[in-house]
């Protein structure tokens, strides 16, 4: 199994959509590793912030424009052999942060409070890898735990271009602060290759990502990407050493409770042979519904499915 | 530990459905004292296959009681004698366990998580191992017990009359709050002399959601410490475990408990640590974890886990 290494350039990034058309950066084979960097940043760093800012970062922000979303995503990277109907599993190895620092921010419209918060601010946070710590200000550290926000396969044909922003089945702005090193993701493929991109580096972030920021930073993951022919799935899945995560997205909290309800129950259902009735019951006992952000547009919920159930 | 009082529910010692401040008394009890209460599960009449396992307090309750709108059995009120409106009634929780070693679990139709998918009745007996500290759920899976009462309160305004003990609001109620455990401290702003507190709705175990409508329903025992706060003032409930600070929101759109949630934490937040609402707000975004407490009270839950030490390391 090979392993291949990708970095963040003008010709390797798009900013702001998915979409299946776009041409694929790198093709790897089913089962190899992908070491993957991303960045996060605003146009309006190069002036703020110039200083702080990599070659790579600087170059994409000076040239490239944000459509329609605000992500900077690396990749497509096709996988040799996936087609559509196929399931797309992602072992995350590894998360580290890139850079030293990070930033956080909110703007007017936006975020889970926008008739509160109405203005913009951005605050530079610095990233203590060697703590594993974030200087939130005011003396307040708080405890790191990389994962990527935004990562997915291309849409299904007819979507077209999908902007970065709302989650979807095919991944896109999870948001699910789960997804860090040790999970295993998984996502339906809607085109040969699946076509996946990544980006979004969250240095950390709470259920429900606030203010619609987490530690908005760039990241190395390391990635091994399986070709699952032998899976069908029609909306993304996840699982950590602890816990199975079925997920919900709907503009409306109530309703994304009951699609990750009701993926959990199907879950249960193939995973244990468990009836409807059992299942439902068991989510009542002993299954944890979580915010995973409120503010994408498209919100949702995780459903956390204890593995030490069925041991 | 030794209670400065010990309770265990009759017909004559509860509200069954409902709270309401127009209730006279049935034990006072000083600041500080502890209390240990023995509460039956809540039903709204005994059917089998809960009639079968039913003790002869919980038979008696249901010959005997007078059932008002909803379905828990809470014991109370109990009078605090120092309370008056505006003051702060502080719950803890020093110690619960199952009181027998059966509970149940029921679905019902038109209410519940999924009442589209689910509209008929089921009842399953649960059997409780408390050696084990499990709940046999069945097929071979063992549910963990983490025992906490789901409903309890203080009486509301009383302008608010008789208020059905389904949804949870500005008294507490049917908060339905998993975090709740022994070792947790619940703080519940007081309306009316006296406070009149009541509790019942005891639960083995839940997930965050509570999706089918009930928990692992079940007697339950417990020593709790009632103790009246004057140097608190608070509009909504909030509480603390030992690792985090708790701040709810209560509304029958999960979108806008939500929002509560996070006003309520922004609130706290400037309020103890006097960190400004921008702060906060951004605090909010990279350490607080937003939860769904409950979304079959009607009125739904979301509640925010702030971690306390992020607070503790830092000095602002």
């Amino acid at each position: 199994m090979a392993t291949h290494e990708l970095d963040t350039t003008v010709d390797t990034c798009h900013w702001g959509f998915y979409d299946s058309t776009h041409a694929p950066v790198m093709t790897i084979a089913s089962g190899d590793t992908l070491i993957v960097k991303t960045e996060s940043g605003r146009k309006d760093f190069l002036k703020k912030y110039p200083e702080r800012l990599s070659e790579n970062l600087r170059e994409i922000l000076e040239t490239m424009e944000p459509n329609p979303g605000p992500h900077i995503m690396t990749g497509p990277v096709a996988v040799e052999g996936a087609e559509p109907g196929d399931v797309l599993e992602i072992k995350v190895h590894d998360v580290k942060p890139r850079y030293d620092w990070g930033y956080n921010g909110f703007r007017p419209l936006v975020g889970g409070l926008p008739e509160d918060f109405p203005y913009t601010r951005v605050v530079l946070v610095e990233i203590d890898e060697e703590n594993g710590t974030g200087d939130w200000g005011a003396g307040v550290k708080v405890p790191l735990g990389p994962f990527f926000g935004n990562f997915g396969v291309a849409p299904a044909p007819a979507l077209g271009r999908v902007p970065t922003f709302p989650p979807g089945e095919w991944g896109g702005n999870t948001d699910c602060k789960e997804f860090t090193a040790g999970s295993t993701i998984y996502l339906p493929v809607f085109n040969e290759g699946a076509l996946f991109s990544v980006g979004d580096g969250h240095g950390c972030q709470g259920d429900g990502e606030a203010n619609i920021n987490g530690i908005e930073m760039g990241l190395i993951g390391t990635f091994e990407m399986t070709v699952r022919k032998d899976m069908s799935i029609k909306t993304p899945r996840a699982e950590t050493e602890s816990h199975y995560i079925l997920m919900g997205f709907d503009p409306i909290l109530d309703n994304a409770t009951k699609m990750a309800l009701r993926e959990t129950i199907q879950f249960l259902g193939e995973l244990r042979g468990m009836s409807p009735d059992d299942a439902y019951r068991l989510c009542s006992l002993a299954v944890d519904l979580r915010v995973t952000q409120i503010v994408n547009g498209t919100k949702g919920i995780h459903a956390m499915v204890p593995k030490s159930l069925f041991e | 530990m030794v209670a400065e009082h010990e309770i265990a529910q009759n017909p004559d010692n509860i509200q069954w459905g409902y709270y309401d401040a127009g209730l006279s008394p049935v034990l006072t009890v000083a600041s500080g004292d502890v209390l240990e209460i023995h509460t039956e599960p809540g039903i709204r009449t005994l059917e089998s296959p809960i009639r079968e396992r039913a003790s002869e307090s919980l038979r008696h309750i249901a010959r005997r009681g007078k059932r008002d709108l909803g379905g828990h059995i809470l014991t109370g009120p109990i009078a605090v004698q120092e309370a008056v409106a505006g003051d702060v009634l502080e719950v803890r929780f020093l110690d619960i366990w199952p009181r027998y070693d059966w509970g149940f679990n029921v679905i019902r139709p038109l209410a519940g998580g999924l009442p589209e998918d689910f509209p008929y009745s089921r009842t399953v007996i649960v059997e409780i191992d408390n050696e084990a500290k499990t709940g046999d759920w069945g097929a071979g899976v063992q549910v963990p017990l983490r025992p906490y009462f789901g409903n309890f309160g203080v009486a509301p305004p009383g302008d608010f009359g008789r208020v059905p003990s389904t949804p949870p609001g500005i008294w507490g109620g049917n908060m339905d709050n998993k975090e709740f455990i022994a070792g947790s401290r619940v703080y519940l702003p007081i309306f009316n002399d006296g406070a009149l507190f009541a509790i019942g709705d005891g639960h083995g175990c839940q997930g965050d959601g509570e999706s089918c409508l009930s928990a692992l329903e079940c007697g339950m025992s417990a020593n709790i410490e009632l103790i009246v706060r004057k140097d608190l003032n608070l509009k909504m409930p909030r509480a603390e475990t030992p690792t985090h600070h708790i701040l709810m929101g209560f509304d029958p759109i999960l979108d806008n408990a939500a929002k509560m949630a996070l006003r309520e934490t922004i609130r706290f937040l400037g309020e103890v640590r006097g960190i400004s609402k921008d702060d906060a707000y951004t605090l909010c975004s990279l350490a607080v974890d937003l939860r769904i407490t409950q979304i079959v009270n009607g009125v739904k839950g979301v509640h925010a886990m702030l971690p306390k030490s992020i607070l503790e390391e830092g000095v602002c």
